[in-house]
């Protein structure tokens, strides 16, 4: 299968090394080893809970955080090699959808600014002959045209998702990044939006990558999905297989805490006992087993390698379920 | 609700401003004064029947009348047409300053805190020396190393005020930093010096044109301070630092020499400090409506 | 038939905005019955937590109220500030969603259990301390002796819901209200603590409400759900009623636009959002959006009696 995103061996370690800073130098783990492919209109879910690294991956696959380690090649072309002139020219292509539609639009400029920007930036284009563009995509995201002279406050969340949405689509990209983009909205927007993002690409043909804590939302969007716990993948493969037989005692702790909207369903959901640990003092060997039921002396001392299985699965675990 | 207030674009905020403007009388009273004062001193000229540089030594040290509404000074200069021909040297000295200190600083500031790390501390560093020193320590010894002259002492007065605003651009920039129209601005591959010029300056404009306000007040002050003890723009002249000075020499039988432009120094500190005041109000969400 | 620990009847609040007042909740009646989980349940804007808040009267000076809150026997709407003091987080108690900010970062776990029992119960506070330390065995939280002297900024989010509930239930109220109590934890946490409710809540004896946004909440913890739209309360059913025969148009509508772990299926997402609180329609507040919606809409319909009530014109054929 060929990618239009290929993630080999992506690491990022926050470190602190401030210049004429008396502080300590620190250093936390955020990222270890991530590999990933994405193939051309396929969307693929991130998911994990906090301290995982899932927003650390997302900024690292569009080079707003530069990883320590490993490389991005998208369509064939590798990012981390690339100059910064190069490399914003290639933002146009990977674009990103944020959680919080309060805080990613400017609340100083109106939206046709804001969607005539990009154009403006990566082609030169003036706002008088973006207008049509920003019409097209404005009718594409189910918004008024009157939105060009209106400012962010004056829409509700979900409005304001949708011309995110909107921003992120002008400069016709092949790639979208949605970090908990539906995660702040109303369930009933929710589901707007989600429609909203799987018309756009079926019409246009691109990928997501999907990073979400809900695995409602994976179940239902994404063709496969990564589940993530402290940094690192533990387990992959194609949703509906993933979640109906999961392999890694997380991934079932985690499909199985996942509160069902139907009493028909209603069971028991503590089945993890403590607490995530924080990144900056993982626990040693495999990083979930001070909370694994599974766990054997061997959890201990080694972390397990990603191993490939059957239909596109793999997972990290030495005693997988059965 | 709250969250479309940190929101609120321009437009409804110079509404804001205006119904300020009718509640905090005050503050529109400051701002009255401030307008009178700049008119007045730009129109000098046709105000005032004198020269400020008109010597008439028969009528020295005289006290107010109706040929020089506020008397004269040591060479029978007219009070009245120096205040105002002084005033255009101040305010000039105090907003060219003002405002080269805002654009500096807040460009400083703005760098530091969008880049962070050794930039970061390299440049609040340096700010930090600047601000070590008392202001008017560090204004009188570039005046004295470079000359008193209009360019040096506007230079001076930048510099020490200059600091003031890079601290109070940086601590905005580093929490707009981490908002997400800010990634998102990155992330549609625009250039850090857009990202910083169209997207973080007009977000912090309203908290630094506040201070401005206040600070273009404390300028004119060092100005005055500056001229006071001789190291202000060169005779003959007329600052109101320097004419406040040459009437001290007969501030025992002639106090309304050096009295007249002083009081000038405090409107124009007074009206400055009303208008910040209000400008401040009108900006801090809590205080609107 | 068992006797309500508190009746709601026909509860408005309203606000006012732009010189009109804007009814938020809009004449709700609903019991509180003893040992039970209560869920009021609703997207954002439906009126909720400001229900939760009333429940206590804790509402800004600036809210109309309307209607009646009895509490053994009083009403606490007519209430004194003084009277009410003494209800307040000893007989009824509140959790709230962002655990952090609930708690006061300058003050330790421990003097915060023990603040109220000292307040409320007038304990010494070295016995204040020591029930402080069963209280936090109580919301199973570990090494309970050393975490009485640590301060908020030092437990994880977890930690901390579970120090929240500790205060809460430190002067063993009669009634828990719960607004989001799990919304800002991760799933695997969110699990412990909603087990823990439900485990304290049999032991005790008390009654929680719960307000949520979560159905899947909502399916695994409560006995009797009350499903709120626009200030209006659409429906009210035992928990297994609800989800297995949803008779308000938005309940179902609902029902069918939260995505599950453990299926797919095609997401039917309700057109439209919810109105401001200025721009309520007048009549049934959801007919705007309702796909059964017709003429009789116009004029809002009454919540019909029974243990399952429906607020719809349409309610006959449906039951």
């Amino acid at each position: 299968m060929t990618g239009l995103l290929i993630v080999d061996g992506m690491g990022k370690t926050f470190g602190s090394k401030r210049f004429l800073s008396m502080k300590p130098a620190y250093s936390v783990t955020a990222l270890r080893n991530v590999s990933f492919t994405i193939a051309k209109g396929e969307t693929v879910g991130v998911v994990g809970e906090s301290g995982c690294g899932k927003s650390t991956l997302a900024r690292c696959v569009l080079d707003l955080i530069t990883p320590t380690t490993g490389s991005v090649l998208f369509d064939g072309t590798d990012l981390t090699a690339l100059d910064p002139a190069s490399k914003r020219k290639m933002r146009g292509r990977i674009q990103m959808i944020f959680q919080d539609p309060y805080s990613s639009l400017n609340g100083k400029r109106t939206i046709g600014k804001t969607l005539a920007e990009p154009l403006y930036v990566h082609q030169g284009v003036k706002f008088k002959d973006a207008l049509p563009r920003i019409h097209a995509v404005l009718d594409e995201v189910g918004m008024p045209r009157s939105a060009v002279d209106k400012y962010p406050h004056e829409f509700s969340g979900g409005q304001r998702q949708r011309i995110a949405i909107a921003r992120a689509l002008i400069l016709e990209p092949d790639l979208i990044v949605a970090d908990e983009s539906v995660s702040a909205l109303d369930v009933s927007v929710q589901a707007q939006v989600l429609l909203l993002l799987r018309r756009i690409q079926q019409e246009r043909g691109l990928s997501y990558l999907f990073i979400t804590h809900d695995l409602g939302v994976v179940r239902n969007f994404c063709d496969r999905v990564l589940v993530m716990y402290l940094g690192s993948i533990v387990e992959s493969g194609p949703v509906g297989e993933l979640l109906s037989n999961p392999k890694h005692p997380y991934t079932k702790s985690l499909r199985d805490a996942a509160p069902i909207p139907d009493v028909g369903k209603r069971q028991s959901l503590a089945l993890l006992e403590g607490e995530i640990p924080s990144p900056a003092n993982p626990p040693s060997g495999c990083a979930f087993h001070p909370r694994c039921p599974r766990a054997s002396e061997i959890c201990l001392r080694e972390a397990p390698a990603l191993q490939a299985t059957y239909d596109q699965r793999s997972f990290a675990c030495h005693n997988p379920e059965d | 609700m709250t969250l479309a207030d940190t929101n609120t674009p321009q437009r409804t905020r110079t509404a804001s401003l205006l119904r300020l403007a009718r509640k905090n009388k005050l503050s529109a009273f400051g701002l009255l004064m401030f307008t009178l004062i700049v008119l007045a001193s730009i129109f000098a000229p046709f105000i005032s029947p004198h020269d400020p540089l008109d010597q008439n030594i028969l009528d020295r040290l005289q006290d107010r009348s109706a040929e020089y509404i506020l008397g004269t000074d040591t060479f029978g200069r007219d009070t009245f047409t120096r205040i105002l021909y002084g005033l255009r040297v101040s305010l000039m000295i105090g907003l060219t300053s003002t405002f080269l200190a805002m654009v500096l600083g807040c460009s400083l500031g703005i760098i530091a805190g969008y880049r962070g790390g050794w930039v970061d501390s390299l440049i609040m560093r340096v700010m930090d020396m600047l601000l070590a020193f008392p202001t008017l320590i560090t204004g009188l010894f570039i005046v004295a190393v470079l000359g008193a002259n209009f360019v040096n002492i506007v230079l001076a007065i930048t510099v020490t005020i200059l600091p003031k605003f890079a601290r109070v651009a940086r601590a905005p920039t580093i929490a707009l930093k981490e908002r997400e129209f800010v990634e998102a601005a990155r992330a549609l591959g625009y250039s850090d010096i857009r990202i910083m010029a169209v997207h973080i300056a007009p977000n912090i404009l309203g908290e630094v044109v506040v201070l401005a306000s206040l600070w273009a007040a404390y300028a004119i002050r060092i100005e005055a301070y500056l001229s006071f003890i001789g190291l202000g723009v060169a005779p003959p002249t007329p600052t109101l630092g320097t004419m406040i000075r040459d009437g001290f020499n007969h501030i025992l039988d002639a106090p309304f020499v050096s009295i007249y432009p002083g009081f000038a120094v405090l409107l124009v500190v007074l009206s400055l400090n009303l208008v910040g005041d209000g400008l401040r109000d009108a900006i801090d969400p809590k205080l609107r409506d | 038939m068992t006797t309500p620990l508190m009746t709601v009847e026909d509860l408005s609040i309203s606000f006012k905005i732009e010189d009109r007042w804007c009814r938020a909740v809009n004449g709700i009646s609903f019991d509180i019955l003893p040992n039970e989980t209560l869920c009021i349940v609703g997207e954002s804007g439906c009126g909720k937590s400001i229900t939760a808040m009333s429940l206590m009267k804790l509402l800004p000076d600036t809210a109309q109220l309307g209607g009646k809150i009895t509490f053994d026997g009083q009403d606490i709407l007519s209430m004194k500030e003084k009277e009410l003091e003494g209800i307040r987080g000893s007989r009824i108690a509140m959790i709230f969603q962002e655990p952090m900010t609930s708690l006061n970062p300058v003050l330790t776990v421990g003097e915060q259990i023990a603040e109220p029992l000292v307040l409320h119960k007038g304990m010494t506070w070295s016995d204040a301390r020591r029930e402080a330390r069963n209280l936090l065995d109580l919301v199973r939280i570990p090494d309970a002796e050393q975490r009485l002297g640590q301060y908020p900024h030092e437990l994880s989010g977890g930690m901390r819901q579970r120090v929240m509930i500790a205060i809460g239930l430190a002067c063993r109220p009669e009634i828990l209200i719960a607004d989001e109590p799990t919304t800002a934890l991760d799933v695997t946490i969110q699990a412990q603590v909603l087990a823990l409710l439900d485990d304290i809540r049999k032991e005790q004896g008390l009654s929680i409400v719960m307000i949520t946004h979560d159905l899947g909440v909502v399916a695994n913890v409560a006995d009797r759900v009350a499903v709120m739209y626009a200030g209006d309360l659409v429906e009210t059913a035992p928990v297994a009623d609800l989800f297995t025969a949803p008779s308000h148009p938005y309940t179902q509508a609902l029902l069918k636009t939260v995505p599950r772990a453990d299926e797919a299926f095609e997401l039917l997402p309700i057109e439209g959002q919810v109105p401001p609180i200025q721009l309520m329609p007048e009549g049934c507040r959801f007919a705007p959006r309702c796909l059964e919606a017709h003429d009789a809409c116009e004029v809002a319909p009454e919540l019909s009696p029974g243990p399952h009530a429906v607020r719809c014109w349409a309610r006959e054929e449906r039951v």
